[in-house]
């Protein structure tokens, strides 16, 4: 099997999921399916004003590579894309665009699921959200730690 | 004399390499940049630090930013690698203090 083509982006500027979905798409034709996920700022009702996100230069990059690369060693994957935003984010921006490509289903879906719940708990990333009630730094909750506690236990269990 | 004097500088250069101090970035990522006021600091570090010895020398009379720094919760790079809270710094060039991550 040829070795998937693997990619990430930490994205300084705005970033067009569609754009990007129907861009991985066409680079991945002929794969039998692709699986997509895109986050985007919650709005909270209109409580949040902005996110913003901070990077460790060349260190997020590569540890998010790292993750990817787990994730082309689980399941047999075409292609996978991670495209990360870095920078002030208003609400219902896109903040991560996740694209895994692979022969079946499954694995397309395991590999975004995988990806984005590692991305939770395992991307260097720090987040400061500013709402109304003024600005506080966001930390992994304890459902993003369980989030990715599955894919140990489904490993164990396989 | 001619056989002599390059020994001699030879000690010399030896003994200033165990003086020197090593010019570092520290830098703090999260709510550690806010704790520490700002994200870099520049500090000119002896050799073979303990992370504790560098946490007392780099926040001084900053007791809040020390125990900030000392949480267990924090991740140190040095020079871009993770590394556990035992490691002995010699002549890094970039030392990073890392909160918890909260990407996605």
């Amino acid at each position: 099997m040829p070795s998937p083509d693997i990619r990430v982006i930490i994205a300084a500027d705005e970033v067009d999921p569609d754009a990007e979905a129907a861009a991985f798409r066409r680079a991945h034709a002929e794969s039998g399916a692709v699986a997509y996920f895109v986050g985007q700022v919650r709005a909270e009702r209109g409580a949040v004003e902005a996110l913003t996100l901070e990077q460790y230069d060349g260190f997020t990059q590569h540890a998010i590579e790292k993750i990817a690369a787990d994730a082309a060693s689980r399941w047999p994957l075409d292609g996978l894309l991670v495209i990360h935003r870095v920078g002030v984010l208003k609400a219902c921006a896109p903040i991560v665009f996740v694209a895994a490509a692979a022969a079946h289903r499954r694995a397309a879906f395991d590999a975004v699921d995988f990806m984005v719940d590692y991305l939770k708990t395992e991307a260097p990333l720090w987040k400061r959200e500013r709402s109304t009630s003024g600005d506080a730094w966001i930390e992994p909750t304890a459902e993003d730690h369980a989030g990715k506690a599955r894919w140990r236990s489904k490993v164990e269990a396989d | 004399l001619i056989a002599v004097a390059p020994r001699r500088r030879l000690i010399v250069a030896c003994r200033r390499r165990a003086d020197e101090r090593v010019k570092t970035r520290i830098l703090f990522f999260g709510r550690l940049r806010d704790a520490a006021g700002g994200g870099e600091r520049l500090a000119r570090l002896a050799r073979g630090l303990s992370i504790d010895a560098l946490i007392d020398e780099i926040t001084g009379v900053d007791t809040a930013l020390a125990a900030a720094l000392r949480d267990p919760s924090v991740n140190i790079a040095v020079d871009q690698r993770l590394v556990p809270r035992s490691t002995i710094i010699d002549a890094a060039r970039e030392i990073a203090f890392l909160p918890p991550y909260s990407g996605g």
